[in-house]
């Protein structure tokens, strides 16, 4: 299960480097958007898997959970708003999609998203796991979309 | 309590792993045009699948701001 985990973990930072064997501009604007989509996609998958998790400790370790779930909320926010961005630019609009997916990875501080704190190993080791996906996201959106934060 | 906390959270990753693994996948490969498939049939299954995705985040940040 760790190794599923792990592999998950390292796949998801690495979007963004297809090739696209088109030389139609609109078949271009639709992979680069799609690829933009399936960062979304991935980043609210990993959200919500972490948000369970919160779930699960959240009468354990109250003190921790009180100080990560506002940060999953925000990143949630931010990241809806950029997949919104990523339609509005499909259907012809004029949302700069781009600066709505940076802005995901400069919602929160990913120092913040650390494990530290929760007193059960068990559950410490868990959620770190489920953050290192998260964090990795985050850092591939800046890798893949031109982020500097 | 150490086995309760286990047994709780153990289903969970393992049932979203399978999808992270999915999406890692969709990010490497994407969804690439098909031998014969002409440009405005890709794109519009492209921008269909992108339709389904943000609906999708849309429900699922629902349950991320809800109050638990």
């Amino acid at each position: 299960m760790k190794k599923l985990l792990l592999l998950a973990i390292l796949l998801l930072p690495l979007g963004g480097c297809r090739h696209v064997n088109s030389s139609n501009p609109a078949v271009i604007t639709a992979v680069t958007l799609l690829d933009a989509d399936h960062t979304c996609k991935a980043l609210e998958d990993a959200l919500t898997a972490t948000d369970h998790v919160l779930d699960g400790i959240a009468t354990t370790e109250p003190d921790y959970y009180a100080q990560v779930k506002p940060l999953i909320q925000r990143i949630s926010t931010t990241n809806l708003a950029a997949a919104h961005a990523i339609q509005n630019a499909k259907n012809g609009g004029a949302a700069d999609w781009k600066a709505a997916l940076l802005n995901v990875a400069g919602s929160v501080d990913t120092q913040q998203l650390t494990a530290t704190g929760i007193k059960n190993s068990v559950s410490q080791k868990n959620t770190a796991a489920i953050l290192a996906s998260l964090v990795g996201l985050m850092k591939g959106i800046e890798t893949s979309f031109g982020g500097t934060k | 309590m150490t086995a309760t906390l286990l047994a709780q959270l153990l289903p969970l990753l393992l049932e979203y792993t399978p999808q992270l693994i999915h999406d890692g996948v969709d990010l490497i490969h994407g969804n690439p045009q098909q031998p014969g498939e002409t440009d405005e049939a890709y794109i519009q299954r492209v921008y269909a699948s992108i339709d389904a995705d943000v609906a999708q985040i849309e429900q699922q940040d629902a349950d991320i701001q809800k109050a638990d």
